[in-house]
Protein backbone atom coordinates (compact mmCIF):
# COMPACT_ATOMS: atom_id res chain seq x y z
CA UNK A 1 0.00 0.00 0.00
CA UNK A 2 1.11 3.55 -0.68
CA UNK A 3 1.57 5.14 2.74
CA UNK A 4 2.27 8.68 1.52
CA UNK A 5 -1.27 9.99 2.05
CA UNK A 6 -1.43 8.25 5.39
CA UNK A 7 1.93 9.65 6.49
CA UNK A 8 1.07 13.12 5.36
CA UNK A 9 -2.14 13.07 7.39
CA UNK A 10 -0.93 11.47 10.61
CA UNK A 11 2.79 12.24 10.97
CA UNK A 12 2.15 15.08 13.40
CA UNK A 13 -0.68 13.29 15.21
CA UNK A 14 0.78 9.92 16.17
CA UNK A 15 3.71 9.88 18.61
CA UNK A 16 6.97 8.22 17.42
CA UNK A 17 5.59 8.09 13.91
CA UNK A 18 8.48 6.04 12.36
CA UNK A 19 7.94 3.36 15.02
CA UNK A 20 4.25 3.46 14.28
CA UNK A 21 4.85 2.95 10.54
CA UNK A 22 7.23 0.07 11.27
CA UNK A 23 4.62 -1.57 13.46
CA UNK A 24 2.20 -1.69 10.53
CA UNK A 25 4.44 -4.03 8.63
CA UNK A 26 4.87 -6.35 11.59
CA UNK A 27 2.30 -9.10 12.10
CA UNK A 28 -0.02 -8.76 15.04
CA UNK A 29 -0.69 -11.70 17.32
CA UNK A 30 -3.85 -13.75 17.24
CA UNK A 31 -5.85 -13.11 20.37
CA UNK A 32 -8.17 -15.58 22.08
CA UNK A 33 -10.66 -14.25 24.61
CA UNK A 34 -11.88 -16.96 26.93
CA UNK A 35 -15.65 -17.13 27.18
CA UNK A 36 -16.57 -17.47 30.83
CA UNK A 37 -20.09 -18.63 29.86
CA UNK A 38 -18.84 -21.91 28.38
CA UNK A 39 -19.78 -25.21 30.00
CA UNK A 40 -16.56 -27.12 29.38
CA UNK A 41 -14.78 -28.76 32.31
CA UNK A 42 -11.43 -27.07 31.48
CA UNK A 43 -10.14 -23.57 30.88
CA UNK A 44 -8.53 -22.10 27.80
CA UNK A 45 -5.22 -21.96 29.66
CA UNK A 46 -5.53 -25.71 30.42
CA UNK A 47 -6.06 -26.32 26.72
CA UNK A 48 -3.10 -24.19 25.65
CA UNK A 49 -0.81 -25.82 28.20
CA UNK A 50 -1.95 -29.30 27.20
CA UNK A 51 -1.43 -28.65 23.50
CA UNK A 52 2.05 -27.19 24.12
CA UNK A 53 1.25 -23.92 22.37
CA UNK A 54 3.28 -20.92 23.44
CA UNK A 55 1.11 -18.06 24.58
CA UNK A 56 1.26 -14.72 26.33
CA UNK A 57 -1.17 -13.01 28.66
CA UNK A 58 -0.66 -9.30 27.98
CA UNK A 59 -2.93 -8.43 30.92
CA UNK A 60 -2.78 -10.99 33.72
CA UNK A 61 -6.23 -10.12 35.08
CA UNK A 62 -7.95 -10.77 31.72
CA UNK A 63 -8.82 -14.17 30.27
CA UNK A 64 -7.08 -13.12 27.07
CA UNK A 65 -4.26 -15.03 25.42
CA UNK A 66 -2.01 -14.17 22.51
CA UNK A 67 -0.89 -17.15 20.45
CA UNK A 68 1.39 -17.51 17.47
CA UNK A 69 -0.36 -20.30 15.61
CA UNK A 70 -2.30 -19.94 12.35
CA UNK A 71 -5.69 -18.24 12.56
CA UNK A 72 -7.20 -21.14 10.58
CA UNK A 73 -6.18 -23.62 13.26
CA UNK A 74 -7.98 -21.72 16.02
CA UNK A 75 -11.11 -21.11 13.96
CA UNK A 76 -11.39 -24.81 13.11
CA UNK A 77 -10.74 -26.08 16.60
CA UNK A 78 -13.55 -27.95 18.31
CA UNK A 79 -13.29 -25.84 21.45
CA UNK A 80 -13.96 -22.82 19.25
CA UNK A 81 -17.17 -24.51 18.08
CA UNK A 82 -18.05 -25.35 21.66
CA UNK A 83 -17.71 -21.73 22.75
CA UNK A 84 -14.54 -21.87 24.82
CA UNK A 85 -13.10 -18.75 23.20
CA UNK A 86 -13.57 -15.98 20.68
CA UNK A 87 -10.79 -14.81 18.37
CA UNK A 88 -10.31 -11.10 18.91
CA UNK A 89 -7.69 -8.38 19.06
CA UNK A 90 -6.71 -7.01 22.47
CA UNK A 91 -7.84 -3.49 21.47
CA UNK A 92 -11.36 -4.78 20.80
CA UNK A 93 -11.73 -5.73 24.44
CA UNK A 94 -11.33 -2.16 25.63
CA UNK A 95 -14.74 -0.76 24.66
CA UNK A 96 -16.87 -3.45 26.43
CA UNK A 97 -14.55 -3.24 29.44
CA UNK A 98 -14.89 0.55 29.46
CA UNK A 99 -18.69 0.26 29.30
CA UNK A 100 -18.61 -2.29 32.17
CA UNK A 101 -22.31 -3.18 32.05
CA UNK A 102 -23.87 -4.69 35.14
CA UNK A 103 -26.18 -7.70 34.93
CA UNK A 104 -29.93 -7.17 35.18
CA UNK A 105 -29.76 -4.01 33.09
CA UNK A 106 -30.86 -3.22 29.56
CA UNK A 107 -27.84 -2.91 27.28
CA UNK A 108 -27.65 -1.98 23.60
CA UNK A 109 -24.95 -2.90 21.11
CA UNK A 110 -25.85 -0.60 18.21
CA UNK A 111 -23.60 -2.17 15.56
CA UNK A 112 -23.30 -5.69 16.86
CA UNK A 113 -21.94 -7.91 14.05
CA UNK A 114 -19.87 -10.00 13.96
CA UNK A 115 -20.46 -10.32 17.69
CA UNK A 116 -17.07 -10.11 19.41
CA UNK A 117 -18.07 -7.17 21.56
CA UNK A 118 -21.70 -8.32 21.93
CA UNK A 119 -20.63 -11.69 23.32
CA UNK A 120 -18.12 -9.95 25.55
CA UNK A 121 -20.85 -7.64 26.88
CA UNK A 122 -23.05 -10.63 27.62
CA UNK A 123 -20.18 -12.25 29.47
CA UNK A 124 -19.59 -9.07 31.51
CA UNK A 125 -23.34 -9.10 32.32
CA UNK A 126 -22.94 -12.71 33.46
CA UNK A 127 -25.65 -13.60 30.92
CA UNK A 128 -28.17 -11.63 33.02
CA UNK A 129 -30.39 -8.69 32.08
CA UNK A 130 -31.04 -8.09 28.39
CA UNK A 131 -28.69 -7.31 25.55
CA UNK A 132 -30.19 -5.83 22.39
CA UNK A 133 -28.02 -6.31 19.31
CA UNK A 134 -28.66 -4.41 16.06
CA UNK A 135 -27.40 -5.42 12.63
CA UNK A 136 -29.17 -4.48 9.39
CA UNK A 137 -27.09 -6.65 7.03
CA UNK A 138 -28.39 -10.21 6.58
CA UNK A 139 -25.03 -11.90 6.09
CA UNK A 140 -23.41 -10.11 8.98
CA UNK A 141 -26.46 -10.91 11.11
CA UNK A 142 -26.06 -14.63 10.36
CA UNK A 143 -22.51 -14.47 11.69
CA UNK A 144 -23.70 -12.53 14.73
CA UNK A 145 -26.40 -15.10 15.50
CA UNK A 146 -23.92 -17.95 15.09
CA UNK A 147 -21.48 -16.35 17.50
CA UNK A 148 -24.12 -15.52 20.11
CA UNK A 149 -25.34 -19.12 20.03
CA UNK A 150 -21.86 -20.63 19.96
CA UNK A 151 -20.85 -18.70 23.06
CA UNK A 152 -24.06 -19.63 24.92
CA UNK A 153 -25.56 -16.14 25.12
CA UNK A 154 -29.06 -16.39 26.53
CA UNK A 155 -29.76 -12.72 27.26
CA UNK A 156 -29.71 -11.35 23.71
CA UNK A 157 -32.34 -10.16 21.26
CA UNK A 158 -31.39 -9.35 17.68
CA UNK A 159 -33.00 -6.57 15.65
CA UNK A 160 -32.50 -6.61 11.86
CA UNK A 161 -32.25 -2.84 11.88
CA UNK A 162 -29.81 0.03 12.03
CA UNK A 163 -29.31 1.35 15.54
CA UNK A 164 -31.02 4.62 14.53
CA UNK A 165 -34.20 2.77 13.54
CA UNK A 166 -34.73 0.81 16.73
CA UNK A 167 -38.47 0.85 17.57
CA UNK A 168 -37.96 1.64 21.24
CA UNK A 169 -38.86 4.57 23.41
CA UNK A 170 -36.34 7.25 24.32
CA UNK A 171 -34.24 6.64 27.40
CA UNK A 172 -34.69 2.87 27.33
CA UNK A 173 -31.14 1.68 27.92
CA UNK A 174 -28.80 1.75 30.91
CA UNK A 175 -25.72 1.09 28.79
CA UNK A 176 -25.01 1.60 25.10
CA UNK A 177 -22.02 0.52 23.07
CA UNK A 178 -21.60 2.29 19.76
CA UNK A 179 -18.72 0.65 17.94
CA UNK A 180 -19.81 2.14 14.68
CA UNK A 181 -18.85 1.90 11.04
CA UNK A 182 -15.51 3.58 10.41
CA UNK A 183 -12.67 3.69 7.92
CA UNK A 184 -10.91 0.84 9.84
CA UNK A 185 -7.45 2.34 9.46
CA UNK A 186 -6.49 0.67 12.73
CA UNK A 187 -6.61 -2.72 11.04
CA UNK A 188 -3.85 -1.88 8.54
CA UNK A 189 -1.51 -4.53 9.88
CA UNK A 190 -0.28 -7.76 8.44
CA UNK A 191 -1.94 -10.97 9.42
CA UNK A 192 0.39 -12.94 11.62
CA UNK A 193 0.78 -16.01 9.44
CA UNK A 194 -0.55 -15.42 5.95
CA UNK A 195 1.36 -12.19 5.47
CA UNK A 196 -1.64 -10.71 3.68
CA UNK A 197 -2.50 -7.10 4.27
CA UNK A 198 -5.87 -6.90 5.93
CA UNK A 199 -6.73 -3.86 3.83
CA UNK A 200 -5.51 -3.13 0.35
CA UNK A 201 -6.78 0.40 0.10
CA UNK A 202 -6.63 3.41 2.31
CA UNK A 203 -9.82 5.30 2.73
CA UNK A 204 -7.90 8.56 2.42
CA UNK A 205 -7.77 7.69 -1.27
CA UNK A 206 -11.55 7.49 -1.43
CA UNK A 207 -13.64 10.37 -2.70
CA UNK A 208 -14.62 13.11 -0.29
CA UNK A 209 -18.32 12.34 -0.47
CA UNK A 210 -17.67 8.85 0.86
CA UNK A 211 -15.83 10.20 3.87
CA UNK A 212 -18.45 12.87 4.45
CA UNK A 213 -21.26 10.33 4.35
CA UNK A 214 -19.38 8.15 6.83
CA UNK A 215 -19.00 11.08 9.25
CA UNK A 216 -22.66 11.89 8.83
CA UNK A 217 -23.65 8.32 9.65
CA UNK A 218 -21.40 8.29 12.73
CA UNK A 219 -22.97 11.51 13.97
CA UNK A 220 -26.46 10.15 13.30
CA UNK A 221 -25.67 7.02 15.28
CA UNK A 222 -24.28 8.88 18.29
CA UNK A 223 -27.33 11.15 18.32
CA UNK A 224 -29.61 8.09 18.26
CA UNK A 225 -27.55 6.56 21.06
CA UNK A 226 -28.03 9.69 23.15
CA UNK A 227 -31.82 9.59 22.78
CA UNK A 228 -31.97 5.87 23.64
CA UNK A 229 -29.80 6.26 26.76
CA UNK A 230 -31.41 6.69 30.17
CA UNK A 231 -30.43 9.60 32.39
CA UNK A 232 -27.49 8.38 34.46
CA UNK A 233 -26.70 5.83 31.75
CA UNK A 234 -23.32 5.13 30.17
CA UNK A 235 -22.41 5.36 26.50
CA UNK A 236 -19.16 4.16 24.95
CA UNK A 237 -18.23 5.28 21.46
CA UNK A 238 -15.40 3.47 19.74
CA UNK A 239 -13.83 3.04 16.33
CA UNK A 240 -10.86 1.19 14.89
CA UNK A 241 -9.47 4.24 13.12
CA UNK A 242 -7.00 7.06 13.74
CA UNK A 243 -8.96 9.73 11.93
CA UNK A 244 -9.83 12.63 14.31
CA UNK A 245 -12.89 13.49 12.19
CA UNK A 246 -14.32 10.05 13.02
CA UNK A 247 -13.18 10.07 16.64
CA UNK A 248 -12.82 13.36 18.50
CA UNK A 249 -14.90 15.08 15.80
CA UNK A 250 -17.92 12.83 16.42
CA UNK A 251 -17.48 13.01 20.21
CA UNK A 252 -17.26 16.82 20.04
CA UNK A 253 -20.42 16.90 17.93
CA UNK A 254 -22.27 14.94 20.65
CA UNK A 255 -20.91 17.10 23.49
CA UNK A 256 -21.93 20.32 21.71
CA UNK A 257 -25.38 19.07 20.79
CA UNK A 258 -26.21 17.48 24.15
CA UNK A 259 -25.01 19.54 27.13
CA UNK A 260 -26.08 16.84 29.61
CA UNK A 261 -23.58 14.43 28.07
CA UNK A 262 -20.09 14.46 29.56
CA UNK A 263 -16.90 12.53 29.01
CA UNK A 264 -15.53 10.48 31.90
CA UNK A 265 -12.16 8.77 32.31
CA UNK A 266 -11.81 5.16 31.20
CA UNK A 267 -10.81 3.09 34.21
CA UNK A 268 -10.16 -0.56 33.51
CA UNK A 269 -8.35 -1.70 36.64
CA UNK A 270 -5.14 -2.45 34.73
CA UNK A 271 -2.55 -0.43 32.89
CA UNK A 272 -2.05 -0.32 29.13
CA UNK A 273 -0.01 2.17 27.19
CA UNK A 274 -2.91 4.33 25.97
CA UNK A 275 -2.53 7.83 24.51
CA UNK A 276 -5.09 10.48 25.44
CA UNK A 277 -7.57 11.80 22.91
CA UNK A 278 -6.34 14.92 21.14
CA UNK A 279 -7.49 18.49 21.81
CA UNK A 280 -6.44 20.03 18.52
CA UNK A 281 -5.54 18.96 15.03
CA UNK A 282 -5.06 20.95 11.85
CA UNK A 283 -7.15 23.93 12.84
CA UNK A 284 -9.77 21.93 14.70
CA UNK A 285 -9.96 22.46 18.44
CA UNK A 286 -11.62 19.97 20.71
CA UNK A 287 -12.42 20.42 24.39
CA UNK A 288 -9.92 19.66 27.15
CA UNK A 289 -12.09 16.76 28.36
CA UNK A 290 -11.24 14.95 25.13
CA UNK A 291 -8.08 13.80 26.92
CA UNK A 292 -10.33 11.46 28.91
CA UNK A 293 -10.87 9.43 25.75
CA UNK A 294 -8.11 7.05 24.67
CA UNK A 295 -6.21 6.32 21.49
CA UNK A 296 -4.57 2.95 20.98
CA UNK A 297 -1.59 2.71 18.65
CA UNK A 298 -0.06 -0.57 17.51
CA UNK A 299 3.54 0.45 18.30
CA UNK A 300 2.55 1.10 21.93
CA UNK A 301 0.12 -1.81 22.40
CA UNK A 302 0.77 -4.82 20.18
CA UNK A 303 -2.69 -4.93 18.64
CA UNK A 304 -4.78 -2.93 16.17
CA UNK A 305 -5.42 0.82 16.30
CA UNK A 306 -8.47 1.94 18.27
CA UNK A 307 -10.24 4.92 19.79
CA UNK A 308 -12.57 4.76 22.81
CA UNK A 309 -14.60 7.49 24.54
CA UNK A 310 -16.90 7.03 27.51
CA UNK A 311 -19.84 9.31 28.31
CA UNK A 312 -22.29 9.67 31.16
CA UNK A 313 -25.70 11.23 30.55
CA UNK A 314 -26.58 13.51 33.49
CA UNK B 1 -44.49 -17.50 13.18
CA UNK B 2 -44.45 -15.03 16.04
CA UNK B 3 -42.84 -16.25 19.23
CA UNK B 4 -45.29 -17.11 21.97
CA UNK B 5 -44.55 -17.30 25.64
CA UNK B 6 -45.13 -20.79 26.99
CA UNK B 7 -48.10 -20.85 29.35
CA UNK B 8 -47.61 -21.71 32.99
CA UNK B 9 -48.78 -25.32 32.81
CA UNK B 10 -46.61 -26.15 29.78
CA UNK B 11 -43.66 -24.39 31.38
CA UNK B 12 -44.18 -26.31 34.61
CA UNK B 13 -44.31 -29.57 32.65
CA UNK B 14 -40.89 -28.78 31.11
CA UNK B 15 -39.42 -27.82 34.49
CA UNK B 16 -40.72 -31.00 36.12
CA UNK B 17 -39.48 -33.11 33.21
CA UNK B 18 -35.99 -31.60 33.38
CA UNK B 19 -35.89 -32.06 37.15
CA UNK B 20 -36.93 -35.69 36.93
CA UNK B 21 -34.88 -36.58 33.86
CA UNK B 22 -31.70 -34.53 34.35
CA UNK B 23 -31.83 -33.44 37.98
CA UNK B 24 -31.94 -29.73 37.13
CA UNK B 25 -33.13 -27.89 40.25
CA UNK B 26 -36.47 -26.15 39.80
CA UNK B 27 -34.97 -22.87 41.04
CA UNK B 28 -32.69 -22.75 37.98
CA UNK B 29 -35.63 -21.77 35.81
CA UNK B 30 -36.87 -18.80 37.78
CA UNK B 31 -34.76 -16.29 35.87
CA UNK B 32 -35.87 -17.57 32.44
CA UNK B 33 -38.86 -17.60 30.10
CA UNK B 34 -39.46 -20.18 27.39
CA UNK B 35 -40.89 -19.19 24.03
CA UNK B 36 -42.33 -21.48 21.39
CA UNK B 37 -41.01 -20.41 18.03
CA UNK B 38 -40.64 -22.30 14.76
CA UNK B 39 -39.85 -25.89 15.70
CA UNK B 40 -38.53 -25.51 19.18
CA UNK B 41 -38.44 -23.79 22.50
CA UNK B 42 -36.20 -20.80 23.10
CA UNK B 43 -34.77 -19.89 26.45
CA UNK B 44 -34.36 -16.22 27.24
CA UNK B 45 -33.94 -14.16 30.38
CA UNK B 46 -37.19 -13.39 32.16
CA UNK B 47 -39.42 -10.49 31.13
CA UNK B 48 -37.67 -9.63 27.88
CA UNK B 49 -41.09 -8.89 26.35
CA UNK B 50 -41.62 -6.10 28.87
CA UNK B 51 -38.66 -4.20 27.46
CA UNK B 52 -38.71 -4.80 23.73
CA UNK B 53 -41.24 -5.60 21.01
CA UNK B 54 -40.39 -9.25 20.34
CA UNK B 55 -42.35 -9.30 17.07
CA UNK B 56 -39.75 -6.94 15.60
CA UNK B 57 -36.79 -9.08 16.60
CA UNK B 58 -35.24 -11.68 14.38
CA UNK B 59 -34.09 -13.91 17.17
CA UNK B 60 -33.40 -14.04 20.86
CA UNK B 61 -31.94 -16.32 23.47
CA UNK B 62 -30.99 -19.90 22.74
CA UNK B 63 -32.93 -22.82 21.32
CA UNK B 64 -32.78 -25.36 24.12
CA UNK B 65 -35.40 -27.81 22.85
CA UNK B 66 -36.28 -28.81 19.33
CA UNK B 67 -39.45 -30.47 18.08
CA UNK B 68 -43.08 -29.51 17.78
CA UNK B 69 -44.50 -30.94 20.97
CA UNK B 70 -43.64 -32.57 24.26
CA UNK B 71 -41.42 -34.53 24.80
CA UNK B 72 -38.96 -32.22 23.09
CA UNK B 73 -35.41 -33.07 22.12
CA UNK B 74 -32.77 -31.32 24.19
CA UNK B 75 -30.20 -29.40 22.16
CA UNK B 76 -26.51 -28.76 22.53
CA UNK B 77 -27.42 -25.32 23.90
CA UNK B 78 -29.53 -26.93 26.61
CA UNK B 79 -26.41 -28.68 27.85
CA UNK B 80 -24.40 -25.49 27.40
CA UNK B 81 -26.71 -23.57 29.76
CA UNK B 82 -27.53 -26.25 32.31
CA UNK B 83 -24.51 -28.60 32.38
CA UNK B 84 -23.34 -27.42 35.77
CA UNK B 85 -26.76 -28.29 37.24
CA UNK B 86 -27.27 -31.63 35.48
CA UNK B 87 -26.59 -34.63 37.71
CA UNK B 88 -28.29 -37.46 35.83
CA UNK B 89 -29.27 -38.48 32.33
CA UNK B 90 -25.61 -38.94 31.37
CA UNK B 91 -24.01 -41.93 29.70
CA UNK B 92 -20.27 -42.47 29.54
CA UNK B 93 -19.31 -43.80 26.10
CA UNK B 94 -16.28 -45.89 25.21
CA UNK B 95 -13.94 -44.99 22.36
CA UNK B 96 -15.85 -47.27 19.96
CA UNK B 97 -19.25 -45.96 21.05
CA UNK B 98 -18.02 -42.38 20.86
CA UNK B 99 -16.76 -43.01 17.34
CA UNK B 100 -20.19 -44.33 16.31
CA UNK B 101 -21.90 -41.39 18.00
CA UNK B 102 -19.78 -38.98 15.99
CA UNK B 103 -20.46 -40.93 12.82
CA UNK B 104 -24.13 -40.23 13.57
CA UNK B 105 -24.83 -43.95 13.79
CA UNK B 106 -26.68 -45.98 16.38
CA UNK B 107 -24.81 -48.00 19.01
CA UNK B 108 -25.46 -50.20 22.01
CA UNK B 109 -24.17 -49.72 25.54
CA UNK B 110 -24.60 -53.09 27.28
CA UNK B 111 -24.45 -51.58 30.77
CA UNK B 112 -27.32 -49.21 29.87
CA UNK B 113 -29.52 -51.84 28.20
CA UNK B 114 -32.25 -51.39 30.80
CA UNK B 115 -32.03 -47.61 31.01
CA UNK B 116 -35.30 -45.82 30.24
CA UNK B 117 -35.96 -44.40 26.77
CA UNK B 118 -35.21 -40.76 26.12
CA UNK B 119 -32.45 -38.31 25.34
CA UNK B 120 -29.07 -38.85 27.00
CA UNK B 121 -26.08 -36.57 27.40
CA UNK B 122 -23.02 -38.47 26.18
CA UNK B 123 -19.66 -37.99 27.82
CA UNK B 124 -16.35 -39.29 26.57
CA UNK B 125 -13.56 -39.13 29.14
CA UNK B 126 -15.88 -36.82 31.10
CA UNK B 127 -16.15 -34.41 28.16
CA UNK B 128 -19.60 -33.67 26.74
CA UNK B 129 -19.56 -34.77 23.11
CA UNK B 130 -23.19 -34.98 22.10
CA UNK B 131 -26.73 -36.14 22.66
CA UNK B 132 -28.16 -39.58 21.86
CA UNK B 133 -31.73 -40.86 21.83
CA UNK B 134 -32.27 -44.21 23.49
CA UNK B 135 -35.04 -46.18 21.84
CA UNK B 136 -35.89 -49.86 22.41
CA UNK B 137 -32.34 -51.09 22.64
CA UNK B 138 -29.93 -48.76 20.91
CA UNK B 139 -28.72 -45.23 21.29
CA UNK B 140 -29.19 -43.09 18.17
CA UNK B 141 -26.78 -40.22 17.65
CA UNK B 142 -28.27 -36.71 17.61
CA UNK B 143 -24.95 -34.92 17.08
CA UNK B 144 -25.20 -32.13 14.48
CA UNK B 145 -23.43 -32.98 11.24
CA UNK B 146 -21.46 -29.74 11.44
CA UNK B 147 -19.65 -30.86 14.60
CA UNK B 148 -18.96 -34.51 13.91
CA UNK B 149 -15.77 -34.39 11.84
CA UNK B 150 -14.05 -31.82 13.99
CA UNK B 151 -14.98 -33.60 17.20
CA UNK B 152 -13.66 -36.91 15.87
CA UNK B 153 -10.40 -35.26 14.88
CA UNK B 154 -10.10 -33.49 18.19
CA UNK B 155 -10.80 -36.60 20.24
CA UNK B 156 -8.79 -38.83 17.89
CA UNK B 157 -11.75 -41.20 17.63
CA UNK B 158 -11.80 -43.87 14.92
CA UNK B 159 -8.24 -43.15 13.77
Amino acid sequence: MDWSLFSERYRELIPNFPDFLNSLSRPFPIGLRENSLHCLPYTLEDKLKKSGVSYKRPVSSLGFFEVAEPRKLWGGDIDHHLGLYYMQALSSLISPLALAPQGNKLVLDMCAAPGGKATHLSELMNNEGHLVACEPDLNRRRILKGNLARLGVVNSAIFPLKGQDLPLEKESFDYILLDGPCSSEGTFREDVISGKKRRKTNYLEYKKFFRDSLHKEQKGLIEAAYYLLKKGGTLVYSTCTYDPDENEGVVMHALQKFPDLSLVPIELGFELNFCPGITQYRGQTYCKDMEKSVRIYPHLINSIGFYVAKFIKQ
Amino acid sequence: MLPSLLNNSDYQMIIDYCHGRYGIPIDCWKSFDLYKRKEGLWLVNKDLYKHIPLEETEGFGLRVFSGKSFPYKITHHFVQVFLKHIDKGFVEVSEKEGDLLLKRSSFDIPSEANAPKGYYICLYKKKFIGIALKTEGSFISQVPKSLTNQLRLDLKLGQ
